[in-house]
């Protein structure tokens, strides 16, 4: 079992990235901005944090950036949605370079779970 | 300024008058094709053409002066055009006019005019003044940059559709597989399976957009790896056309990663080019049949086949040629066969036209583009 920190703009898959982790007997703390990520992650111990880096709203890979600057911080998964037309296209490579594992949506259950418990159970 | 270009012109007439050998020079070295006709002879007989004439339409001076210069023009030149020169010459005005015309070769070319009414010292109409020039490569690079945009434009709005489709499936496809165990009811489940089904095939749908868009389009790479380039650009052309339309694949190679010297989307271009054309022939019904395979060691082939009314024989060269198009169809440039025959033959290969599919009533057999590529060992 797992502290894993989802963070997600899109209400409907953050539910079901959720829900399936639930499933497998995680623990999630969900929110839908990076930067509420961060204040979160500052509060509380987490092993894992997920999230979206190409929410428009709120950009994703500073959280990736963040998280991984600090010294011992939690592992981190990177969501990407792949495509073109996005500009931030450096930012997304470092950002994914930087995360532990990357997860190019979309993805199935059994992917995410897989991922996760590669990254956890050592 | 003004007065300063006035006595620019005169300063020209002066010497104009004292050296007649500057008008020469200025005709023979213009690189701008320059003809004359004589506005007091019936039918506007040309009474001069400078060496970039000779040069463009492969006509001598001698076979060119005399006559009237519709000489140029031919089988598809549009009448439209020829009525516009002929409207500025009963009213003596200069005008502008793109047009068709054939060299002595009978190779057509885009030709741009200007036609303009020379006056004498006493105002009265002496001559007609020509100038033109041959624009048919700027024309096919401009078509070219032109589709190659429109498949960038594509390319990046199908890539951002795609991630929003994933971002609505995703929640689909997960809650229901995530769920569906602790579904007791075998009758329900049986619903259950059946919508993650459907949702997991928009997926794939929405994935193939995906893959058309993630940089492929935007890559000046000049390679295109086979089969997938060519899958790639297959997906994209099904959604260009009708349902009605029947598209078979073979892609069956012995070998898997074939490297093919053309950037994809250029690649992308001629096979959407020559698979449309085949779509209209068949009038949007018929069957396009699309194989790739390897030969002589070195070599790739790509065909294209299907069950329209074919091209004869005779008129198989012609279908490369600027212009050509069975009069029919008035939508398309005209240039779409051409560019693709300059962007193939750019990188080595070639187009063959052969016979493709037996038509639906079995009586004619439809049309085949091969094209022939060398692969990059
Ligand atoms: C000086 C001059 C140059 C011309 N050059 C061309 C030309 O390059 N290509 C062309 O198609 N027609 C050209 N024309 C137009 C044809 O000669 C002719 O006037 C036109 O076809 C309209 O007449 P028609 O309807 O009797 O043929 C030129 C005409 C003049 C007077």
């Amino acid at each position: 079992m797992c502290q894993i920190l989802l963070i997600d703009d899109m209400q409907p898959v953050r539910h079901a990235i959720a829900a399936t982790l639930r499933k497998a007997g995680h623990e999630v703390v969900e929110t839908d901005d990076g930067n509420k990520g961060l204040e979160i992650v500052s509060k509380k111990q987490f092993d894992l944090v997920i999230t979206d880096i190409m929410m428009p709203a709120s950009d994703g890979t500073d959280v990736v950036y963040a998280l991984k600057s600090a010294k011992a911080g939690p592992k981190v998964i990177a969501m990407s949605g792949g495509g073109a037309g996005i500009p931030a296209k450096e930012a997304l490579q470092l950002s994914t370079s930087q995360a532990d594992a990357v997860l190019k949506k979309p993805f199935t259950n059994e992917d995410l779970i897989e991922t996760v418990s590669g990254l956890t159970s050592n | 300024m003004q007065k300063q270009s006035d006595q620019g012109y005169q300063a020209l007439e002066t010497i104009l008058g004292d050296s007649p050998d500057l008008l020469k020079s200025l005709l023979e070295g213009s690189p701008d094709t320059i003809s004359l006709s004589d506005a007091r002879q019936p039918d506007l007989p040309l009474t001069y053409v400078n060496p970039s004439f000779c040069e463009t339409t492969g006509y001598g001076s001698e076979e060119a002066l005399g006559r009237n210069c519709r000489f140029l023009q031919g089988e598809d030149t549009n009448q439209d055009d020829v009525s516009i020169i002929r409207k500025a010459i009963a009213e003596r005005l200069p005008v502008d006019v793109v047009l068709l015309n054939y060299k002595k070769s009978g190779e057509p070319f885009i030709n741009a005019l200007r036609m303009a009414p020379i006056f004498d010292k006493s105002g009265d109409l002496s001559a007609f003044l020509g100038i033109q020039r041959d624009i048919t490569k700027e024309r096919l690079r401009t078509e070219r940059d032109l589709a190659q945009n429109r498949l960038e434009a594509l390319g990046t709005a199908s890539g951002a559709l795609a991630h929003q489709l994933n971002n609505l499936l995703h929640p689909i496809t997960s809650l229901i597989s995530l769920h569906l165990p602790d579904i007791a009811d075998p009758a329900i489940r049986k619903d259950l399976e059946v919508s993650l089904y459907s949702a997991r095939q928009a997926a794939d749908l929405s994935n193939n957009l995906l893959g058309l868009s993630r940089g492929k389009f935007h890559d000046s790479s000049d390679v295109t790896m086979l089969p997938d380039g060519l899958i790639r650009a297959v997906e994209l052309v099904r959604l260009m056309l009708p349902p009605t339309i029947t598209l078979e694949t073979d892609f069956e190679t012995p070998a898997k990663d074939l490297r093919v010297p053309i950037s994809e989307t250029l690649f992308a271009q001629v096979i959407i080019n020559i698979v449309t054309n085949a779509a209209q022939a068949t009038k949007n019904i018929g069957i396009i049949r699309i194989e790739l395979s390897e030969f002589e060691d070195s070599r790739v082939r790509i065909s294209i086949a299907d069950n329209g009314p074919g091209i004869p024989k005779t008129l198989r060269d012609k279908v490369f040629t600027p212009f050509y198009s069975s009069k029919k169809e008035k939508n398309g440039s005209g240039l779409g066969l051409s560019v693709v025959l300059q962007i193939i033959n750019k990188v080595g290969g070639n187009i063959i036209v052969s016979d493709g599919l037996i038509q639906p009533d079995g009586d004619g057999i439809g049309c085949m583009f091969t094209i022939d590529l060398q692969k990059i060992t």
